[in-house]
């Protein structure tokens, strides 16, 4: 069904264009009634009318905010007006521009366009648009310069040891920030625009000579793909060019770190990164890349081991525990040992509800706590968990609502998915969750082998740009079990992980 | 239309589920189990069901004590038939019987003198709801009496003998606890074995030492085995886990010996027609009490002097027992015969209908039992005060 959807977005052609209504002329007015009937009513377009050598007329656009003010006064205006007629004095129009470009405009971009498609984008972007009368040519002048955001700590990858710095807003930043980190010149950086529309600017970074160059290509092929108005995050982008749309689990990752960033890189995958957005994307990926931190490197192997291990038993609380309680309580009595038999039956007495409603109930009330949390302002989201978590959940056992061994069951569960490093994995265990509960309540712990069997052969035959997911669970691979369950000691981990496939396997010789 | 197909599919599936839905609170677990004769009809007898009660192990619960009543009850049935008498509680009671949590099955020793045994454990081997770690014992006197009481320290009575049961390690009277499973493989290869017996003497009080002596052709008890013929019996078997000696010195002073390791080799050989066995008990372990003044502990002599001691001991606690078998009541229950069949295939073949009973072979056995005691070590003290 994608197959065919996808099919049909790529023959649409990709045209929204002012080329074929405008054309260029030699006449100032006509141009600048041009730019102006396309900019309409945009008041934060500012037009600037000046006079070259005493008798050109030229006329200035660039946008107010957009623009550094102090590049377009010093660098635009002053030195096109100082110039003096005796320069310019019988010269070609060509000839003109090239000295305008040569010995006036002391600024390092400076471009020519005939199209008003590609002037406009740049104007909107924040250079600065000259025309002059005479000229049947764009003048572009890289004037860009506006505000941005610090560089901060990533607010939802917190890690105790490690780089402070993340990702902000700002493509450019972003891309000073990979390209500190991994200063070799077969590091590529590639930027172009997405969005039929906004023209987002996004950038394409893989390491030439460890990333697969099919794989760059099928990246490229992906995003050149997609025609839409606008993608304003990595989200969005991810959501275009994934292989299975009806997958619960993400095969791409996103980071707001750099460090983690520049791991993958290193590791042969390639990286997106989307001008407006503090994430990038990583592709492609495998499923137990979801489950690591950068953090289980930074530590020593000990520490990262016993991280892991906690982690993947957090991931099977998330996704087994209220599921298994259920089953225990509603068919499996004899699983439990007698005296916890006893004392889950002893405090379940006088509930109302059968298991599975009960924790259904309870689970409910944990997401929705979960998202009162996240959009309430930080003080009071604080407030709400305490009184979520321990005023709700005391007086529902009080008043005999729920079982105090269900709260303990919901409270380990959504610790557990807490636990887990990446987020939309964890909402991907969040909602299979309640799948493996309704299997449970139905048919027993029978349910729950039955739906985990067929969530791995979901699993086994996802593919992630070509990558298997499972790997290197299901194609197996010794070597990549030094880093999976646990984490072997540094010296041990000399090959780069078996998926994706690179050009060079060796990290460490 | 495939896609309609897999959810039509997945729908049946769900009419199939829940089929055998219970929750937890909703179900009476069975933890013991007695079975008495019926004092009115011979023909019928008695099953108590002996049920906990979970809002007593709550644990707290949520107003602080609602566990404030007795945290079992007792139900008695009188039927022909097992399944019946479970049926007819559910008449009864409120809640239905779940027995996967059935500890102890108690029999009274009228009825497992009686060829009693075989029908009334049948329904509690092979139903799907019952568990093979079940352990069954055999009562003297009445069989529900063991459950009227509370035990200090464990909620329910049944589980206090689960427990006292778990202790054969360390008590050298108690047999190796025998579950329901073990107890219907001996059934099916008609060997004899033995059962453990309950003794309930005061109300607050209980014993479990002896054993019931079931004869395999018949699945009757036949005889009561004391505790010496048990002690007996844990050398013959290499059971004598981490029990004690108690011995005396020239019949004055005692000293306890505690087996740290025991293992029993029992060798068989045919010669000149007949069958001999020797049963070779190896054991280690420690002088742990003296109350032998003036010992020299150290001294080399003195503690071979005790191994002679304490093997003429346990030499003669596993000879007497092995000749009561032999000679009083014809039972194997050392298992030489798989021994027999295991070397001497073509020979068992003859012989194994007359294995057992009074013209038995097993009477004419051999037996020849050696024991070997060393005593390691001596504790953290060279010298006793």
């Amino acid at each position: 069904m994608y197959k065919k959807l996808l099919k049909k977005s790529k023959m649409k052609a990709l045209t929204s264009s002012y080329d074929d209504q405008f054309e260029v002329s030699t006449e100032l007015s006509k141009m600048v009634g041009f730019v102006q009937s396309i900019i309409c009513e945009s008041s934060d377009v500012v037009q600037r009318d000046i006079k070259i050598a005493d008798k050109m007329k030229a006329t200035l656009f660039y946008v107010n905010g957009l623009s550094k003010i102090d590049l377009v006064d010093n660098n635009v205006i002053k030195p096109i007006m100082q110039v003096t007629p005796e320069t310019i004095d019988g010269m070609t129009p060509d000839g003109i521009l090239e000295e305008l470009s040569q010995h006036v405009v002391n600024l390092s971009s400076f471009s020519i366009h005939v199209s008003f498609d590609r002037a406009l984008h740049s104007l909107m972007s924040g250079d600065t648009l000259l025309l002059i009368d005479g000229i049947d040519k764009l003048v572009v002048l890289g004037t860009r310069g506006y505000e941005k955001r610090g560089i901060e700590e990533p607010k939802s990858e917190v890690v105790i040891r490690g780089p402070r710095d993340g990702f902000i807003e700002d493509l450019q930043t972003n891309m000073v920030l990979l390209r500190r980190r991994i200063s070799n010149p077969s590091f590529i950086l590639q930027t172009g625009e997405i969005g039929k529309r906004t023209k987002i600017k996004y950038c394409l970074a893989y390491m030439k000579g460890i990333a697969n160059e099919k794989l760059v290509d099928e990246i490229r092929y992906r995003i050149a793909c997609i025609d839409i108005d606008e993608v304003l995050e990595t989200g969005t982008l991810e959501q275009l060019i994934e292989d299975n749309v009806m997958s619960p689990f993400p095969q791409l990752m996103h980071t707001e770190r750099p460090d983690k960033t520049t791991a993958s890189l290193m590791n042969g995958q390639v990286v997106i990164l989307v001008d407006g957005t503090p994430y990038s994307l990583i592709a492609p990926i495998t499923f137990q890349e979801l489950l690591k931190s950068p953090e289980d490197y930074y530590d020593r192997w000990h520490i990262g081991t016993l991280i892991r291990i906690i982690r993947y038993l957090a991931a099977f609380f998330a996704l087994f525990l209220p599921s298994l309680y259920i089953a225990m309580v509603t068919y499996h009595h004899g699983m439990l040992p007698t005296t916890l038999a006893l004392s889950i039956a002893g405090s379940r007495e006088g509930v109302p509800f059968p298991a599975f409603l009960e924790a259904f109930l309870m689970e409910i009330t944990i997401e929705l706590l979960r998202e009162a949390g996240i959009r309430l302002p930080r003080a009071i989201g604080q407030t709400i968990g305490i009184v979520g978590g321990l005023v709700i959940g005391d007086a529902a056992v009080r008043a005999g609502f729920v079982s105090p061994v269900m709260i303990i069951v919901v409270a380990i569960t959504a610790i557990a998915s807490f636990a887990i490093p990446s987020y939309s994995f964890s909402i991907a265990l969040r909602m299979l969750r309640f799948s493996f509960m309704i299997a449970a309540s139905i048919f027993g712990l029978y349910g729950i082998v039955i739906s985990y069997i067929l969530i791995n052969i979901h699993l086994v035959g996802l593919r992630s740009f070509g990558s298997y997911y499972t790997s290197p669970f299901a194609p197996f691979n010794y070597k990549d079990w030094l880093d999976l369950l646990y984490r072997a000691p540094l010296s041990l981990l000399r090959s780069r992980t078996d998926e994706p496939k690179t050009l060079d396997d060796k990290k460490q010789s | 239309m495939k896609k309609f197909m897999l959810i039509f599919v997945l729908l049946l599936l769900s009419l199939t589920g829940c089929w055998d839905r219970a929750e937890l609170e909703e179900v009476g677990f069975v933890i013991g189990i007695a079975f008495d004769p019926n004092p009115d009809n011979p023909k019928t007898f008695d099953t108590t069901f002996h049920i906990a009660v979970p809002s007593a192990f709550s644990g707290g619960g949520p107003e602080g004590d609602s566990g404030e009543g007795s945290p079992f009850f007792n139900i008695t049935s009188t039927g022909v038939t097992n399944f019946n008498m479970i049926r007819d509680i559910s008449k009864r009671r409120s809640r239905s019987l779940n027995f996967e949590h059935l500890k102890v099955i108690v029999i009274n020793e009228e009825l497992a003198r009686q060829a009693f045994i075989t029908g009334v454990l049948d329904l509690y081997t092979r139903d799907h709801e019952m568990r093979r770690k079940t352990h069954v014992l055999v009562s003297k006197g009445e069989a529900k009496e063991v459950y009227m009481d509370k035990l200090p320290l464990e909620d329910m009575p049944a589980i206090s003998i689960e427990m006292i049961n778990e202790n054969y390690t360390k008590a050298l009277e108690m047999i190796e606890t025998r579950d329901i499973g073990t107890i219907s493989e001996k059934m099916t290869a008609n060997q004899s074995y033995l059962i453990s017996g309950v003794n309930k003497e005061h109300r607050e009080d209980m014993n479990i030492s002896g054993a019931a002596l079931m004869k395999g052709e018949d699945n009757k008890m036949i005889t009561w085995l004391n505790e010496e013929d048990i002690k007996g019996y844990n050398w013959v078997m290499g059971e004598a886990k981490n029990g004690i000696v108690e011995a005396t010195v020239d019949d004055k002073e005692s000293f306890i010996f505690e087996i740290l390791s025991h293992a029993t080799n029992v060798n068989y050989e045919r010669q000149n027609d007949q069958n001999i066995f020797n049963v070779l008990i190896k054991t280690e372990g420690t002088f742990s009490e003296s109350w032998i003044p003036g010992l020299e502990i150290n001294n080399l002599e003195t503690i071979k002097k005790m191994e002679q001691i304490l093997s003429k001991k346990i030499e003669n606690q596993a000879t007497s027992l092995i000749k009561k078998m032999q000679e009083e009541w014809y039972c194997d229950i050392f298992y030489f015969g798989p021994l027999i069949k295991r070397k001497e295939y073509q020979y068992w073949k003859q012989i194994k209908e007359d294995w057992e009973g009074e013209a038995g072979i097993f009477k004419e056995a051999n037996v020849q039992v050696n024991v070997e005691v060393k005593i390691s070590h001596y504790m953290t003290q060279e010298k006793t005060s």
